[in-house]
């Protein structure tokens, strides 16, 4: 043998080093796409992660109901049913929003919150502020991408028309949920921060605003571990057909 | 060219080994709908050492049966026996073997590996043979010694052809095959690839097949084999052989 290298061997090399001009522009071309591969699914498992992380801190509801109205009582048959591991009742309303100096409609969802505390499922992330106490009537939470759309602050007041009926309410608190990461307006395609709000208000005072004492229209829970879904939402269903259901959204949904 | 025409083999080599006995054998191409019966029952024996010229017209079966004799191509009936076996019933494992250790190709384009030198690309072959020729050698035979170190686009058409002529050697075939070897040259450097062609044959006894069209090498061959429309037209045995440097066209 002429060397220690064969001669096939030789030929590759000689032949790399010749197009060495587009073998380094092929590596490299390979290489940023095998970075960016690795970049893109690194991403992509810190966002999963990040997101069932948040999901899970902040309980994230699995089934979403919402109804007409119905009593308080019903909530302990739907705890009841097979599968339900937490269950919450609620009052989500839709509002319109006045802000000075903004000419254009704002519209909105409240969502009841409890008098005095967090709420057992989709708890609230609270960026500036403070939760609502007991016994104001007039304190609300407003989601923070609302806020910054409107230079919104806590300590500042905004005008909402419930029911027909014009309030002035105090911001107290600026957060988000779990619930309303994605927020677009009814019939929307897009996020419109400017003209749609969402907002936080007292159990209380909004069943009040809206004539909810001792109702709800609206539920939220978590399912055990081993919980068939399907079952669940069908027994839902049955249970609140008669309260003006709608039928129950699972969260994948 | 004093010659018999006769299918007997020259009695000069009656007594050589015979390397291939081809029986009847038939080729038929499928060519879409059509078929084209490129070999149409081919009888022949070829002799260890003798140096045999296959001629004939474009499309009358000289590359189809060099390619079976070859192992490149199989007869779609027929026997080919290579001494005492028949390569017509080989796999293509066995196919690969026997070219590798029983037969040389030349053909008309010389097909070198342009970024390995003539040195190289002989040792391309002796790295995978059994009992090769040293690679140097080789090349001195074909009066390539002082060149070994170029690669192919430095060497003349020529060149190129005896380097091709020394990688098909190098193995120690026992069968050269050579289609249309001086086909893309002039005669000058046609003579010369000849010359290495007969050298090879003579300081070897390599058996060699020569397929031409080329009337004039002919006279160099010990038989000249005509062919016509697949089948063998005539063979002459040549008594008087000449050599390379004799050959005029």
């Amino acid at each position: 043998m002429v060397t220690a290298m064969r001669t096939l061997d030789r030929k590759l090399w000689r032949d790399l080093w010749k197009l060495r001009g587009q073998s380094i522009a092929i590596t490299a071309v390979m290489a940023s796409g095998v970075t960016c591969f690795l970049m893109f699914m690194s991403t992509m498992d810190s966002l999963l992660l990040s997101r069932d992380l948040y999901y899970t801190e902040y309980r994230f509801a699995d089934i979403f109901v919402p109804i007409k109205r119905a009593p308080e009582a019903v909530a302990r048959r739907l705890a009841a049913i097979d599968g339900v591991d937490k269950i919450d009742t609620r009052v989500v309303a839709p509002l319109t929003i006045d802000i000075e100096g903004f000419h254009e409609p704002i519209i909105g969802t409240i969502t009841s919150i409890p008098d005095n505390g967090e709420p057992l499922l989709n708890r609230l992330y609270l960026r500036a502020g403070r939760l609502i106490e007991a016994g104001r009537n007039d304190e609300i939470i407003i989601s923070e991408s609302f806020a910054r759309a409107h230079k919104l602050k806590p300590g500042d007041t905004l005008h909402v028309i419930i029911k027909g009926k014009r309030e002035q309410l105090r911001i107290v608190g600026i957060g988000g949920s779990p619930e309303y990461v994605h927020q677009v307006r009814p019939g929307g395609v897009f996020p419109d921060y400017e003209r749609y709000g969402i907002m936080w208000m007292g159990r209380t005072p909004l069943s009040r605003a809206y004539d909810m004492d001792g109702a709800f229209n609206h539920i939220v829970l978590t399912l055990t571990r081993d919980a068939n879904e399907q079952d669940v939402v069908d027994q839902i269903d049955e249970i609140l057909k008669r309260y003006g259901g709608i039928g129950a959204i699972a969260r994948k949904d | 060219m004093a010659s018999t025409e006769t299918t007997i083999p020259d009695p000069t080599k009656s007594q050589s080994a015979v390397v291939f006995h081809i029986g009847n054998i038939t080729k038929i191409y499928q060519m879409g709908e059509v078929q084209v019966q490129a070999l149409r029952g081919i009888d022949l024996e070829l002799y260890e050492g003798e140096f045999v010229v296959l001629l004939g017209p474009s499309g009358s079966g000289k590359s189809t049966l060099l390619n079976i004799m070859g192992g490149l191509d199989v007869p779609t009936s027929g026997t080919v026996r290579y001494g005492d076996k028949d390569i017509s019933t080989f796999n293509e494992s066995v196919l690969t073997n026997y070219r590798r250790e029983h037969v040389g190709f030349v053909f008309q384009f010389y097909n070198l590996i342009p970024s390995l030198t003539a040195r190289e690309n002989v040792v391309l072959v002796t790295e995978i043979s059994r009992d090769p020729l040293a690679p140097e050698e080789t090349l001195k035979l074909v009066n390539l010694g002082d060149r070994m170190d170029h690669f192919p686009a430095q060497l003349s058409g020529g060149e190129q052809q005896r380097v091709a002529i020394a990688r098909a050697i190098a193995k120690r075939p026992r069968v050269l095959l050579c289609d249309e070897p001086t086909g893309a040259l002039d005669i000058k450097t046609g003579i010369i690839v000849l010359e290495a062609l007969a050298k090879v044959n003579r300081e070897l006894g390599t058996t060699t097949v020569v397929i031409t069209h080329n009337v004039a090498i002919a006279e160099m061959a010990d038989r000249v084999i005509r062919l016509s429309d697949g089948k063998i037209s005539s063979v002459e045995v040549n008594t008087d052989k000449k050599s390379p440097a004799e050959l005029v066209w």
